[in-house]
């Protein structure tokens, strides 16, 4: 595969993994932003291993989303200081953070199992049996964690 | 009275601004590039470090069976002048041994420096 294949095959899927990893960082952009670039350079470095029949969009997702474990496993480098939220540009994405509280506040109460099952299900559209993949999970665990997701989600969207 | 919302509806709403596709893309790219230099400049370090140890073998070998036929054969040619060994009647090959662990124990020194000298000159290169 050439830069220029990689790249447009990226470019297809890049906005669906941003928002998946947008949501999965509960609205941190900067955070998601970071694994999605990070995810995008080991995807390209290891696109040697890429096994062409498989789908490119499942495998890239489950690059991005052992990245995001690492990171977490790492501690997120949060940048907390004063003067680095003055610095922080305005606009309409800084509003994004807002507008969706409701969902950030409702996928927080997820353990991450559950929250990745969740948000790969109804953000980015996949199937149980890409869910697997992805998370590395049996598909039953992957049906167990939507259920359980899914009747968290109704409790508190009903109070 | 305010609507339940269903899990459908929250995920359906979630339409976040991702930004300018093509700025997106574009500053990808950069990225990709700088990733592909690296990786070539790895893979050539690989490749000059498999050459490098290569050598090393080679010339290993080849040190070390012209040392050990002439340890074997002339071993007293090796000895510094007015250095002998006396070989004990109990174990007449001393002689022998004792220049063929010396033998070995200078190819680890060699060996052991060739490594430090490739790998300084790794670390001033980067």
């Amino acid at each position: 595969m050439t830069r220029q294949q990689f790249i447009a095959l990226v470019s297809e899927e890049q906005e669906s993994l941003r928002r998946f990893l947008l949501a999965l960082c509960e609205g941190d952009r900067m955070e998601a932003e970071d694994i999605a670039q990070e995810a995008m350079v080991k995807a390209y470095i290891a696109m040697e291993r890429f096994v062409e029949r498989a789908k490119f969009a499942t495998w890239f997702f489950k690059i991005a989303y052992n990245t995001f474990l690492d990171h977490q496993r790492a501690g997120w480098n949060r940048r907390t200081d004063l003067d680095a939220a003055e610095e922080m540009p305005g606009g309409p994405r800084a509003d994004d953070a807002f507008q969706y509280q409701e969902l950030y506040e409702a996928i927080s109460t997820l353990p991450l199992k559950e929250k990745s099952a969740i948000l790969l299900f109804y953000v980015s559209g996949y199937s149980v049996k890409e869910i697997a993949k992805i998370t590395g999970s049996s598909q039953l665990a992957v049906k167990q964690q939507l259920s359980r997701g899914r009747s968290k989600l109704r409790q508190i969207l009903e109070r | 009275m305010k609507e339940k919302t269903t899990i459908e509806d929250l995920f359906a709403q979630y339409q976040p601004d991702m930004g300018d596709r093509n700025e997106y893309i574009t500053q990808i790219a950069k990225k990709l590039e700088a990733a592909e230099y690296a990786k070539r400049y790895r893979e050539a370090q690989t490749r000059r470090y498999r050459r490098m140890m290569v050598a090393v073998f080679i010339s290993g070998i080849v040190t070390g069976a012209i040392g050990i036929v002439l340890i074997l054969l002339k071993p007293l040619w090796l000895l510094p002048p007015g250095i002998t060994i006396e070989a004990p009647t109990s174990f007449p090959m001393l002689p022998k041994v004792l220049l063929l662990l010396a033998f070995c124990f200078v190819s680890l020194c060699i060996t052991g420096l060739v490594r430090k000298i490739s790998d300084s000159r790794e670390v001033r290169v980067r």
